[in-house]
C-alpha cells in the first residue's frame, strides 16, 4: 500500500525533519492523497500515544534483589561476579586471592612455629628424647626378636636334617618346628608392635598434658594477678593443688620392655609443676597494677582490607535494613595522635590506664603500641615520661576538624565506620570513611552487626550529646558490646556541663579482660574516633 | 547524569564501589524496567529480564570503554536480554506439548492480551486521562505486542525514550539509514495492528449488539 509514497519524504514529515519546501509539497501531496493523509495522521496519532505511555514502577527493588544475589554469590565464590571480566578487575580478585594465600601461609606458619616451640621444650625438658629413645630401643628390639627367632628357626631345620639322615621326614619335622617358632616369633613381634603403639599414644597424651598445664598455669597467673590488682591475696597452695592433680591424674606404667618412660613422664609432671609452682610464686612476689595496652592487631569491619566492597555492603545493608540514611563517602586520611593523648595515657589520676613514671619492666610493652613504637630505644631504657615528651615533640598537631555533620536530632548518632589498618605512623591511604547517620540505640548493635576482623579498624565518629543520654548509652554498651572502653580524654580539665558527655559515658567502665579494648578519645567539636584492637594484654610491673 | 558525573561514577565503580554501582543502577531502574516492560508485556517477564540485564551490566562493566553513553550501553543490553528473552519464551511455546501449535497471529494475540492485562493490573492511569484516551493506549499496547520484537524495540527508543537516530544506531547496532527505514516499517506495521485491533473490536462489539448493525461494519 505504502510503496506508491515516497519514503523518506514520509518519514521526515513524521519526523519533522523535512525543510520548509519539503514540507510544503509534501502537503500538497497529502491534500491531494486521502489515503495518505489518513495515513500519515494515524501513524501521528500512534506517535503520540506511544509518548503518553505511562510510566510504571517496578513493584520491588530491583537493584536491592541483584545486589543481594551478587552478594551471594561472592560469599559463596560463585561465578558471576560484579567486574570479575575485565583484566583491571582481575588484578583485582588475583590480589585478593594472593592476600588470602599469604593469609593462609601465614597462619600454617605461625602454626608451624608454635609446634616448633612446643616440641623444642618438650626436648628441653627431656621427655620426648626420652620417648624417642625408648622407641627407638623398642624398635631395635623388635627386629632382633625377630631376626633371633629366625635364624633359630633355620638352625632347627639344619640341626633336624643332619640327625635324621632322611632328608624327607627331616623336611617335616624340621618345617613343623619352624613353623612353630616363626609363628611364637611373629606373636612376639606383635605384641612389640601393641607396645610400640600404646608408647606413641602415650607420647600424645603426655603431650596434651604438658599442653594444658601450661595454660592452666598461665590462667592461674592471670587470676592471680586480677586478684592481687583487686587487693586479695594470692592463694598459693590452692593454685599447686589445681596445677598437681592435673599433672599426676594419669600415671604412667611401665612394661617390661618399657625401661624408663614412668621415670621420664613423672619427671615432667614434676617439672611442670614446679614451673608451674615457680611462676606462681613471682606472680605473688610482685603485687602489680593491672596496665592494660592494647596490642598491635587491630581488629576491623568485615573482609580482608582489600575487599572494602563487602564491609561497605554490609553496612550499606544495614543501614536500609534500619531505615539509616548513608550520606557521605569520602577518603580521610587517617587522624594523627595528639599530644595531649599520650599525656593521658601516662597520666596517674587516670583510673584505667595509670602507670608509674618508674615502672621501667612495662616499657616494652608501651614500646608495642604505636604511639609509643617510635622512640623506643632499647639500650637506653628511657622512662615513659621521656618518651611521651618526645613523643608529644615530634607528633603532629591535633587532628583537623572533620566536616560538620548536620543531625537534626540530639540522639542521633554519626557513625563513620573506617577500613584502616590503623596503625597511626603508617598513614594508609587506601581508607574509606562511610558516614552514616543513626540513633544511639543502634550503636551498639552496629558494631555487633559488622564482623570483627583482623588489620582492620573502626572509628565511630559521633556528635556531641547530652550527659544523660551518655549515661543512657553507657548502660547500653556495658551491657551489649563486648567490648572494653577507656576513656582517654584531651582536656585535663573537663567541664562540669554537656560537654563532658564523652568522659561519662566511656571513663571508669568496668573492664573484662576477655574482651577487646576500644580507646576513645574526644578529637575536635564533633568527631570521637574509637578505634578498636584486639585483645588486653596484662603487663604486670613492680611497684 | 553528566559526562563528568558518569565518569566518575565508572570510576567509582571499577574501583569496587558498590555504593556507586548500587546508585548508577537504581539511576536506571524504571527506565531500564519501562524499557523491558514494553518489550515483553508483562511486570513480572519484565522485573526478571530487568534482574537479568543489571547482572549483566555488573559482570561487564569493566569492558565499558566509553564509546557510548553509559545509559545506551544499558539500554543495549536491556533490549538485548528482552528479545532473547522473548525469543526463549517463543521457543518454549512451540516447543510446549501442552498447547497446540498456532501461527504468529495466535503468539501475538496471546503477548498482546498478556501485555494489556499485566500492564493494566500494575498500572493505575491518572484520573485526567480520559475514557477513550485510556483505551486508545490499551489498544495501542495491544497492537505493540503484535509487532516484532526489532520493531517493538526501535519504536520504544524512539517514541518512548526519545532517542535519536544516533543513539538508536548504537543501541541496536545498526547503521542510521537502516534505523531510518526500520522505524518507518514499524510505524507502518503499528498502523497496521492498530486498525486491525479496531477493526476487531468493532466487530466485536457488532456482533454482541446483534445482526441489527452488521452492515455498518466497516472493513478496510
Amino acid at each position: 500500500m505504502t510503496d506508491r509514497y515516497d519514503q523518506d519524504k514520509m518519514l521526515g514529515y513524521i519526523e519533522d525533519t523535512l525543510s520548509d519546501a519539503e514540507r510544503v509539497s509534501f502537503e500538497a501531496e497529502l491534500a491531494k492523497d486521502d489515503a495518505l493523509r489518513k495515513l500519515v495522521e494515524g501513524i501521528m496519532e500512534d506517535m503520540g500515544l506511544l509518548g503518553e505511555l505511562p510510566v510504571e514502577k517496578p513493584g520491588i527493588d530491583l537493584v536491592e534483589e541483584v545486589m543481594q544475589q551478587q552478594e551471594r554469590n561472592m560469599l559463596l565464590g560463585e561465578p558471576d561476579q560484579p567486574l570479575s571480566m575485565d583484566r583491571d578487575d582481575r588484578g583485582v580478585v588475583g590480589r585478593i586471592r594472593f592476600t588470602k594465600v599469604l593469609s593462609y601461609t601465614a597462619a600454617a606458619a605461625i602454626l608451624i612455629l608454635c609446634g616448633g616451640v612446643m616440641v623444642a621444650t618438650l626436648f628441653d625438658k627431656g621427655l620426648l628424647s626420652d620417648l624417642a629413645n625408648e622407641a627407638k630401643t623398642l624398635t631395635v628390639a623388635q627386629d632382633s626378636v625377630e631376626n633371633e627367632t629366625l635364624a633359630m628357626a633355620d638352625m632347627a631345620i639344619e640341626g633336624a636334617a643332619v640327625a635324621k639322615g632322611s632328608r624327607k621326614s627331616l623336611a617335616a619335622n624340621g618345617y613343623q618346628s619352624a613353623h612353630a617358632i616363626q609363628a611364637e616369633a611373629e606373636a612376639k613381634a606383635d605384641e612389640l608392635t601393641k607396645e610400640r603403639d600404646r608408647y606413641i599414644a602415650e607420647n600424645a597424651r603426655l603431650q596434651k598434658q604438658v599442653q594444658a598445664l601450661a595454660m592452666k598455669s598461665k590462667s592461674n597467673d592471670l587470676q592471680k594477678t586480677f586478684r592481687s590488682d583487686q587487693g586479695e591475696k594470692t592463694d598459693q597452695p590452692a593454685l599447686m593443688a589445681m596445677a598437681q592433680p592435673k599433672a599426676t591424674t594419669r600415671p604412667i606404667r611401665s612394661s617390661g620392655q618399657r625401661r624408663s618412660s614412668g621415670l621420664s613422664a613423672t619427671g615432667a609432671n614434676q617439672q611442670l609443676g614446679a614451673a608451674a609452682s615457680e611462676r606462681s610464686q613471682t606472680a605473688k612476689d610482685a603485687v602489680r597494677p593491672l596496665v592494660i595496652v592494647p596490642t598491635q592487631r587491630v581488629v576491623a569491619l568485615n573482609v580482608d582490607t582489600d575487599s572494602m566492597y563487602a564491609t561497605e555492603q554490609q553496612v550499606l545493608r544495614w543501614a536500609s535494613a534500619n531505615d539509616v540514611d548513608v550520606y557521605k563517602t569520602t577518603v580521610k586520611p587517617e587522624r594523627a595522635v595528639t599530644s595531649a593523648q599520650i599525656s593521658n595515657y601516662i597520666d596517674p589520676r587516670k583510673g584505667n590506664m595509670a602507670l608509674d613514671q618508674e615502672r621501667s619492666e612495662s616499657s616494652s610493652a608501651l614500646a608495642e603500641m604505636p604511639m609509643f613504637r617510635k622512640n623506643v630505644n632499647e639500650n637506653q631504657k628511657p622512662t615513659l615520661a621521656d618518651r611521651a615528651r618526645s613523643f608529644a615533640q615530634t607528633s603532629e598537631a591535633p587532628q583537623k576538624s572533620s566536616e560538620p555533620v548536620k543531625s537534626e536530632d540530639a540522639a542521633v548518632f554519626m557513625a563513620g565506620a573506617t577500613l584502616s589498618n590503623s596503625k597511626l605512623e603508617e598513614q594508609p591511604t587506601n581508607q574509606k570513611e562511610i558516614v552514616i547517620e543513626i540513633r544511639a540505640d543502634q550503636l551498639s548493635e552496629l558494631v555487633r552487626t559488622l564482623k570483627v576482623r583482623r588489620n582492620q579498624g573502626i572509628k565511630v565518629v559521633s556528635k556531641p550529646i547530652t550527659t544523660a543520654e551518655a549515661k543512657d548509652i553507657n548502660s547500653q554498651i556495658q551491657s551489649q558490646l563486648p567490648l572494653n572502653f577507656i576513656w582517654i580524654d584531651e582536656n585535663p580539665t573537663p567541664q562540669i556541663n554537656d560537654e563532658n558527655w564523652g568522659e561519662v559515658m566511656f571513663q571508669n567502665m568496668p573492664l573484662v579482660k576477655s574482651r577487646p579494648v576500644l580507646r576513645v578519645q574526644p578529637t575536635s567539636q564533633i568527631h570521637l574516633p574509637i578505634t578498636i584492637t584486639e585483645e588486653v594484654e596484662v603487663i604486670e610491673s613492680k611497684e | 547524569m553528566t559526562q563528568v558525573g558518569e565518569r566518575e561514577l565508572l570510576s567509582q565503580i571499577k574501583k569496587g564501589n558498590q555504593a556507586a554501582l548500587g546508585s548508577l543502577l537504581k539511576s536506571q531502574q524504571t527506565r531500564l524496567f519501562n524499557i523491558c516492560l514494553r518489550m515483553v508485556g508483562n511486570r513480572d517477564d519484565a522485573s526478571e529480564v530487568t534482574q537479568e540485564t543489571f547482572l549483566k551490566v555488573i559482570s561487564n562493566i569493566g569492558k565499558y570503554r566509553g564509546e557510548a553513553k553509559l545509559s545506551t550501553w544499558m539500554t543495549r543490553i536491556a533490549i538485548n536480554q528482552s528479545i532473547s528473552f522473548l525469543r526463549k519464551q517463543q521457543y518454549r511455546r512451540t516447543v510446549s506439548l501442552d498447547q497446540p501449535a498456532g501461527g504468529s497471529v495466535g503468539v501475538s494475540d496471546d503477548q498482546a492480551t498478556a501485555l494489556r492485562s499485566q500492564i493494566a493490573d500494575g498500572r493505575e492511569p491518572g484520573p485526567d486521562l480520559s475514557v477513550e484516551k485510556k483505551e486508545m493506549l490499551g489498544k495501542l499496547q495491544d497492537a505493540m505486542g503484535d509487532l516484532d520484537e526489532e520493531f517493538r524495540a526501535i519504536l520504544i527508543l524512539r517514541d518512548i525514550e526519545q532517542m535519536e537516530y544516533k543513539q538508536i544506531a548504537d543501541v541496536l547496532h545498526l547503521p542510521q539509514g537502516t534505523v531510518k527505514s526500520r522505524l518507518f516499517r514499524a510505524r507502518l506495521a503499528l498502523r497496521e495492528a492498530m486498525q486491525r485491533r479496531c477493526s476487531e473490536e468493532s466487530s466485536t462489539s457488532g456482533a454482541i449488539s446483534g445482526g441489527v448493525k452488521q452492515g455498518e461494519v466497516h472493513h478496510d
